[in-house]
């Protein structure tokens, strides 16, 4: 009988725990992914600008932050890229999105040339 | 007391099953933000002492272009010399003309084919701030100099007239590339070490992952003046 009560509790406690433990994982993990994209998508964003600066054209930039970001990161797309440049700025605003409710918005600039104090 | 004893057990046993998983996730985003922050210096670095480089041959350049005329008008006034004397006397001007030509050309061409080295120094540095012993980091590192490439005419010239060479852009590109296994960054530094055993001990063999940089510039021509700039993939 006794054997028998420590088995209930014991399956009665998985019952209860497992799925806890599960929600404890998963939102582990997505937290840490979402950590890592965070600062992924900043420096690509960085290296983008960079690229910006370089001999190279805009559309082989973003196709670049592109391709490198869906390396790293297979969950989650861009919603849209704007890479913009003149002779004193390079521009970029970008959203990236983990599903419906998780975007990431990246808006940042360079100073040109870069030996101007662009680098940083 | 039996039961209560045996059920906190259990809790503290599933909590132990799951603690590898928390330590292999905070050990990976810690060696990636520390390689990312690596990447980031090395070649903000890398980036900033090339284009100092190019800036400063590109001042060079400026100059011996300046010299032009002067060096056309020199060899016209030696075709048109009446006598011997007035004969030396442009030959005196031209090997001053001459001289400072050289100059600035050999310093061009030494400052495009140090850079790279200086580079390697910066990058160094930068690895060495933010990891405890580079020696044990044995980083790979391939240079790649600027030539510097001029036309001279006429080549016999004394004082020749000089413009670039049509494939200056690539010819004087600069380039630095790196490369390190990731394994000796993280054995390297005190902080990341533990990473490394916690790898280890899951069988991820860090040696086969490396990290690699590079970066390179070179000089372009915007309006009618050489200009340093980054190379990227066209």
């Amino acid at each position: 009988l006794n054997l028998s009560n420590q088995r209930g509790t014991a399956l009665l406690e998985g019952v209860v725990s497992l799925p806890l433990f599960g929600l404890l994982i998963s939102i582990t993990l997505a937290g840490s992914y979402l950590a890592f994209a965070r600062m992924w998508l900043h420096h690509e964003s960085y290296e983008a600008l960079i690229c910006l600066a370089t001999t190279a054209s805009v559309e082989s930039c973003e196709n670049r932050l592109r391709e490198k970001t869906h390396a790293v990161l297979k969950i989650g797309d861009f919603y849209f890229v704007n890479l913009y440049r003149d002779h004193l700025h390079a521009e970029l605003h970008a959203q990236f999105r983990c599903g419906e409710k998780i975007q990431f918005h990246l808006r940042d600039s360079l100073r040109l040339p870069l030996l101007a104090g662009g680098l940083r | 007391v039996t039961f209560l004893t045996k059920e906190r057990g259990f809790v503290l046993v599933s909590l132990l099953l799951i603690l590898p998983v928390f330590i292999s996730i905070l050990a990976i985003l810690g060696a990636s933000s520390f390689l990312l922050k690596t990447d980031q210096e090395t070649r903000h670095q890398c980036r900033l002492e090339l284009l100092a480089a190019q800036k400063t041959v590109s001042e060079d350049l400026a100059r011996l272009l300046l010299l032009n005329p002067l060096a056309d008008s020199l060899r016209k006034r030696r075709a048109l010399a009446p006598n011997p004397a007035a004969l030396a006397e442009i030959t005196a001007e031209q090997m001053a003309l001459r001289l400072q030509q050289q100059i600035l050309i050999q310093h061009a061409r030494l400052v495009s084919h140090h850079a790279p080295l200086m580079a390697q120094q910066k990058i160094s540095s930068a690895l060495n701030r933010s990891i405890v012993g580079i020696s044990r980091l044995s980083p790979r590192f391939s240079l790649h100099g600027g030539e510097f490439p001029l036309e001279a005419s006429p080549e016999d010239s004394l004082t020749p007239h000089y413009e670039t060479d049509r494939n200056f852009e690539q010819r004087q590109a600069m380039k630095v590339s790196w490369t390190f296994p990731v394994e000796n960054y993280l054995s390297a530094n005190t902080n990341t070490s533990w990473m490394k055993s916690n790898f280890e001990n899951h069988h991820v063999n860090l040696n086969s992952i490396h990290a690699k940089g590079e970066c390179s510039a070179t000089l372009q021509m915007e309006g009618r003046q050489w200009r340093p700039i980054l190379n990227g993939d066209r």
